[in-house]
């Protein structure tokens, strides 16, 4: 975990001397705070409006930072601040563009800026804190959002947006000074983060006025609330069981009383999800009932509603505070929200849904909760079970009367009565005997009860055919059993101290693990195991067991394995240029080794050789093997060697260079896009056109001005704007250039000869032969890139359509995102190794080249291997990359894509489980070396 | 190769001279030159989405919109402007007139909607799995009950399983909830009854939260288990049981893991497109703002130029989160890596 906590300094500003970088922020921030307006919200061009906004909003927070921390005085402190602020908003104010004039209404204005001040007020009181920031940071939204995202924009007079500007420059810059200057004071670029706050909501506000219909409003509101809801439930739901089973040991009267009445509810709601309860009678009179009063008096119902919820809310807290404030607070806040809902969005209040879920559960409710209550209250074993029979009885009669009379069981006496009775003598059987054998008390009663309990519901309810039945039977087959369980519960003995906190004990691991274990039961486990059975099943409708056949045909189709074209492996140039360089590296590795007296010596440049020829050789199995599944492993093997190989490259070049935080954050942004926002983001750099048309893709552009350039056709006019620096033939530029870097590599090759031996000098060696054969390619065949026929302009390249390597282009998506990945961990990993190790071998004489091959690289390893396993796990499962560029065609399919395919688009759910469990079991071995190590760490 | 800088100059050749500021300087060069080239993606799409639709058909980025010409008329073979000779900019010509598009709601882009329904997904997705998982780590870590290390040793394991897997028995659930045949009876028990989920924005966030589990127990667990013991045994000296110990000393000492916790499933959550393609399936009421964009590219020509806007759009969130929150961000990322 260390390594993580390295990496997590990537910040903008340093820290060197405190008064300059003070300086510095308060230009960013002042500059990109007036660039944006400049941008976006200026009369005029937007060139125009962002140069003249990064100018000024940049001499504001210059000032801003050089007069502000001289002042002492808070309020003065804040006043001056506001002064500049509000000159800001007073020069933006001016340059306003017409369209977005505020028409300002007084009561939004008013209304918002004063309700949400005092929701600071209310916040500070609270929190018992200083209430000056609050207010403000409230008054300011409050302002923000009655000026400019309630009136229509466009309408208003100048003066109006002058107002509303210089009042919201005013009270942020107030804001952003509250604090008295410190070491931290006025060095972050906080206010440039609550700037791109108060931007999105204002643009957030715009959004709706401008281009959100009714409709979508309505579903935003209605999303809010829902997911509000939703929380507050969930929290409600956990905080109660929470406090309830906090009192066990306190209030037992009550726990038992509550939680009797919770088991009455929850066995209604399951036999009402089960949608085994008549929905007829008075339930629905109540409903309409309830709805009429919602409807007449919606806001005030609403608001005693929701009120009184928070004041309870507000006395639980105030209960676990020691404090009286937050009942009044809460309950007050309620009302208002309540009423404010009310008013506006009753009709979609669900009354229905509430009363449906709350008739029949009140009732069991009470019954189960007064039996708990009077459970609590007595010892007396009699009357104990007095009342669980009762209850039980009362519990029967009411799921009896109710039920619905298509699931009436037609009993049969035989089974109704040889079920229970056979079952009770079994397990009284079973309990005289465990308690003979260990010696112990045992109770054959309650063991014999609940078997009977098991027995009777085989006997009445599984045995028999549902509907047939009359209400009797209903009845019947309802209080037996709620009999039985009420002597089960009236018998049990009254719970001493010990049990007391035992229950309270106990109850906590469920509560705590609960919500996450059902999520991961319901959301993981189950659904794996049907996928597992699915796989083994057939693709209609019949779902029938087919044993391996989903297996055998995915793995024998042609378009999952292709091995058809192995020959073309002996024929291609990948192959032989691949196999050259490996046997030129294993050799000068033995060489070297003859020479040191050990077997094999690999250097860098050898072992780098070695590399390559690997990677040339399997490119050239995966070009020439086709199918999904070899696509898979392509992009495994392509994706991760190159990702993990420039990670560490870019790592250890950027260590201790100037600008190193920068450089690093932008090659790691790529990370924060999604992968689909990625791929079209490719689709245009891969984008071609005829090519006698200008390119409008990148990649192409490149290509055919390469071969316009090499091919003699045109001069390297390279200029900016209409002034050419200089005009030179491209092919004598290009040939210069190459012949530059062949010397380049020539010379590294004679001095790592005199350094490392034979290895450096025929790794750099052959290094140089490339620019050579570039220069004879531009020489003797005309040029390089996009060229040919007609001459020019040369052929586009249709990257995602021309296979195989159209493979390679969309892997380069994953390998632009994985690379910053790679490089962020490396980086934490190379700063962690330990400066006492490099600066003994610099006193040894390693230069830096040797530092990083026999320190680094061995130290950070273990990095190297976490790098590696977890983007093959990515890369294995890769979807949305091969979905959005080519969506499988032209020879690109991959496994994940395939199994989406074929499992929702196709319908064919054996073929497709059969997908998902074979991707499983290729991340499978990956994964557990994965959650290996990860409890190892944590550990 | 690679040049590690240490205590001084590099190479450990002299002190820091002429020769060595050069080498330093020229030491940044490549640096850049890749930055440039990882950058360049990014910005491009950037400029094309200010660029009208003639001039994003008929030439590159580089070539902002030129003064005076058409570009229609300025581009005959062999003339081809290059990248690297752009005439004059004529800056009045970026237009926002591509976002005003996404974001209207006769346009086929329908941007405003999805981005409700991606905010929709990714609030519940984000603040519940957190609530859950920090009420299972600290029942992990702190309270005892039998069988604890293995069913936490097991919840872990479970990282190893592929959302992929799970995904076509979950959707079943969603459109007609999870019913049980018992054996030998042939009598159907309704476990989990159908709430019409199916192409929701509640399918997919219960999803999310299911899928989010295990790693965010991990996750948490790490740190909570190592909050100092003598913390609890005070407070329990004190009377206070597990849900105050939680509510007043867990919870606030577990915020910078929460943040980073929170921002990796947010940004995972709102850049995911398998599993909302998955649930939401056909109903285009509900498309988050990645399936959308996914089907402005699918459907080639009539709208390509509004793509630009429209992914820039979608990819403006979590650039802000990555901007202000680096920290966080890059903490988030780091230990969301190995989340199966």
């Amino acid at each position: 975990m260390d390594v993580k906590n390295e990496v997590s300094d990537l910040r903008l500003v340093p820290g060197r001397s405190a008064a300059r970088d003070r300086l510095r922020a308060g230009i960013v921030n002042g500059a990109l705070a007036g660039g944006f307006f400049g941008l976006f919200f200026a009369q005029g061009s937007a060139l125009v409006g962002l140069i003249a906004g990064l100018l000024v909003g940049g001499g504001f927070g210059a000032a801003a930072a050089r007069l502000l921390p001289g002042i002492e005085a808070r309020y003065t402190r804040m006043a001056v601040s506001a002064g500049l602020g509000g000159a800001a908003g007073v020069i933006a104010g001016l340059v306003l563009s017409e369209g977005l004039l505020p028409a300002l209404r007084s009561n939004p204005m008013i209304a918002w800026t004063a309700a949400l001040a005092a929701l600071g007020l209310a916040y500070a009181y609270l929190r018992q804190q200083d209430y000056v920031v609050p207010v403000i940071v409230g008054a300011a939204v409050g302002w923000m959002i009655g000026t400019l995202g309630w009136p229509s924009l466009g309408n208003g007079t100048r003066a109006e947006a002058i107002m509303v500007l210089a009042v919201l420059g005013a009270l942020a810059a107030a804001f952003a000074v509250r604090n008295p200057p410190g070491d931290g004071y006025g060095l972050s670029l906080r206010p440039a983060l609550f700037f791109g706050v108060g931007v999105a909501a204002f643009g957030a506000l715009r959004f709706m006025n401008q281009y959100g219909t009714d409709e979508n409003l309505e579903q935003l509101v209605t999303a809010v609330v829902n997911v509000l809801i939703a929380v507050f439930a969930v929290a409600a739901l956990w905080v109660g069981l929470n406090l309830l089973f906090g009192q066990t040991s306190t209030n037992f009267v009550r726990f038992s009383a509550v939680a009797g009445a919770l088991v009455g509810v929850v066995m209604v709601l399951i036999l009402d999800g089960n949608r085994a309860l008549q929905t007829v009678g008075p339930r629905e009179t109540v409903a309409d009932a309830f709805d009429d009063m919602v409807n007449a008096q919606h806001w005030l119902t609403l608001a005693v509603l929701v009120g009184g919820l928070l004041a309870f809310v507000g006395r639980a807290i105030d209960r676990y505070e020691g404090t009286t404030r937050y009942m009044p607070a809460l309950a007050a806040i309620g009302v208002l929200v309540g009423a404010g809902y009310g008013w506006t969005y009753v009709e979609d209040f669900p009354g229905d849904t509430i009363i449906n879920l709350l008739w029949w559960p009140v009732i069991a409710g009470a019954v189960t909760g007064l039996a708990g209550w009077a459970l609590a209250k007595t010892d007396d074993p009699m009357r104990r079970l007095g009342v669980g029979l009762a209850a039980g009885a009362g519990l029967g009669l009411l799921f009896g009367f109710t039920l619905k009379t298509r699931y009436l069981p037609a009993l049969k006496l035989v089974p109704l009565l040889a079920w229970p009775i056979g079952l009770a003598a079994v397990g009284a059987a079973i309990s005289t005997a465990r308690s003979r054998m260990t010696g112990g008390v045992g109770n054959p009663v309650r063991a014999a009860l609940w078997l009977a309990l098991v027995g009777w519901g085989i006997g009445a309810w599984a045995v028999p055919t549902l509907g047939g039945g009359t209400r009797a039977e209903g009845l019947m087959a309802f209080v037996i059993p709620g009999l039985i369980l009420g002597a089960l519960v009236g018998l049990s003995r009254q719970a001493d101290t010990v049990r007391k906190a035992e229950i309270d004990q106990r109850s906590r691991g469920f509560i705590f693990l609960g919500p996450a274990m059902l999520f991961i039961f319901a959301a993981l486990i189950v659904p794996t195991i049907i996928t597992f059975i699915l796989s083994f099943r057939s693709d209609d409708r019949s779902a029938e067991v087919v044993g391996f056949e989903n297996y055998q045909n995915v793995l024998s189709a042609e378009s999952n394995l292709d091995f058809s074209g192995w020959r073309g492996i002996f024929t291609s140039n990948l192959t032989w240029i691949g196999l050259v360089l490996g046997a030129i590296a294993v050799t000068v590795a033995l060489i070297m080794g003859r020479q040191q007296g050990r077997r094999t010596a690999f250097t860098p440049h050898s072992a780098g050789m070695g590399v390559l020829a690997i990677v040339l050789f399997s490119f050239a199995i995966f070009t020439n093997l086709r199918g999904t599944i070899i696509n898979n492993l392509w992009w495994i093997f392509g994706v991760t060697t190159f990702a993990t190989c420039f990670g560490l490259a870019v790592a250890a070049w950027a260590d201790g260079i100037k600008g190193e935080r920068v450089a690093k954050s932008l090659i790691f942004m790529p990370m924060a896009i999604s992968l689909v926002g990625a791929s079209i983001i490719w689709r245009f750099m891969y984008t071609p056109r005829d090519p006698s048309k200008e390119q409008t893709g990148v990649m192409n552009a490149f290509w055919v001005w390469l071969g316009d350039k090499t091919s003699g056709a045109s001069d390297l006019g390279i200029g900016v704007f209409d002034w050419h620096f200089f005009s030179l033939p491209g092919r004598a530029v290009a040939v210069v250039i190459f012949l530059a870097i062949s010397a380049g590599f020539a010379y590294a090759a004679w001095r790592s000869f005199h350094r490392d031996g034979l290895a450096g000098l025929i790794g750099f060696g052959l290094a140089a032969l490339v620019p050579l054969y570039f220069v004879a390619q531009i020489l003797f065949d005309g040029g390089i890139g996009g060229l040919q026929d007609p001459n020019p302009p040369g052929p586009t390249i249709l990257f995602r359509e021309s296979g195989p390597f159209n493979n390679w282009w969309l892997m380069m998506v994953m390998l632009w995102i994985e690379t910053g990945f790679a490089m962020v961990i490396l980086s934490a990993a190379i700063k962690a190794v330990p400066a006492e190790f490099i600066e003994a071998a610099k006193i040894d004489g390693a230069d830096d080249t040797q530092v990083f091959w026999r320190i680094i690289v061995p130290q950070i390893a273990p990095t190297i291997g976490v790098v590696v396993t977890t983007i093959i796990v990515k890369v294995t499962k890769v979807f949305d990359i091969v979905k959005v560029m080519t969506n499988g065609n032209f020879d690109t399919n991959v496994l994940a894509n395939e199994m989406i395919n074929q499992s929702f688009q196709f319908a064919n759910p054996g073929t497709g489980s059969t997908l998902a469990v074979l991707l499983f079991l290729s991340v499978l071995p990956v994964m557990v070396v994965n959650v290996l190590r990860m409890q190892r760490e944590a550990a | 190769m690679a040049a590690i800088n240490l205590s001084g100059g590099p190479g450990g050749s002299g002190g820091p001279g002429l020769a060595t500021r050069i080498y330093d300087g020229l030491r940044r060069v490549p640096l850049w030159v890749i930055v440039a080239i990882w950058t360049l993606p990014t910005f491009s799409l950037l400029v094309n989405s200010f660029r009208g639709r003639n001039a994003q058909r008929n030439s590159g980025f580089w070539q902002l919109p030129t003064n005076g010409t058409n570009p229609d008329t300025s581009a005959t073979p062999g003339e081809a402007a290059s990248m690297f000779e752009a005439g004059p900019v004529n800056a009045e010509q970026l237009t926002l007139e591509n976002y005003e598009t996404v974001f209207s709601a006769s346009a086929t882009a329908q941007l405003f909607q999805s981005l409700v329904n991606s905010a929709a997904i990714t609030i519940p997705a984000t603040i519940i799995p957190i609530a859950f998982a920090c009420f299972a780590a600290y029942g992990f870590a702190w309270i005892d009950f039998k069988g604890r290390k293995q069913l936490f040793i097991f919840t872990v394991a479970l990282l190893a399983i592929p959302l992929q897997v799970a995904l076509l028995p979950l959707l079943r659930l969603y459109i007609g909830g999870a019913h049980w045949t018992l054996p030998f009876l042939d009598k159907t028990i309704t476990l989990i009854p159908d709430f019409d989920l199916n192409g929701t924005a509640t399918a997919v966030w219960l999803t999310h939260t299911g899928f989010a589990m295990p790693f965010a127990i991990f996750l948490l667990h790490n740190y909570i288990s190592g909050l100092p013991r003598d913390l609890f045994e005070s407070a329990r000296i004190d009377g206070a049981d597990h849900f105050v110990i939680f509510w007043r000393l867990v919870l606030p000492l577990s915020v910078p893991v929460l943040a980073a916790f929170a921002i990796f499933q947010f940004l995972w959550t709102w850049n995911d497109y398998l599993v909302a393609v998955t649930m939401i399936g056909p109903n285009r009421e509900a498309f988050p703002t990645t399936i959308r964009i996914a089907n402005l590219a699918g459907d080639f020509g009539r709208n390509e130029h509004l793509l630009p806007a429209a992914a820039f759009v979608q990819a403006f969130v979590p650039m802000v989160v990555f901007f202000t929150l680096q920290r966080f961000f890059v903490r988030g990322i780091l230990a969301g890596s190995v989340k199966g």
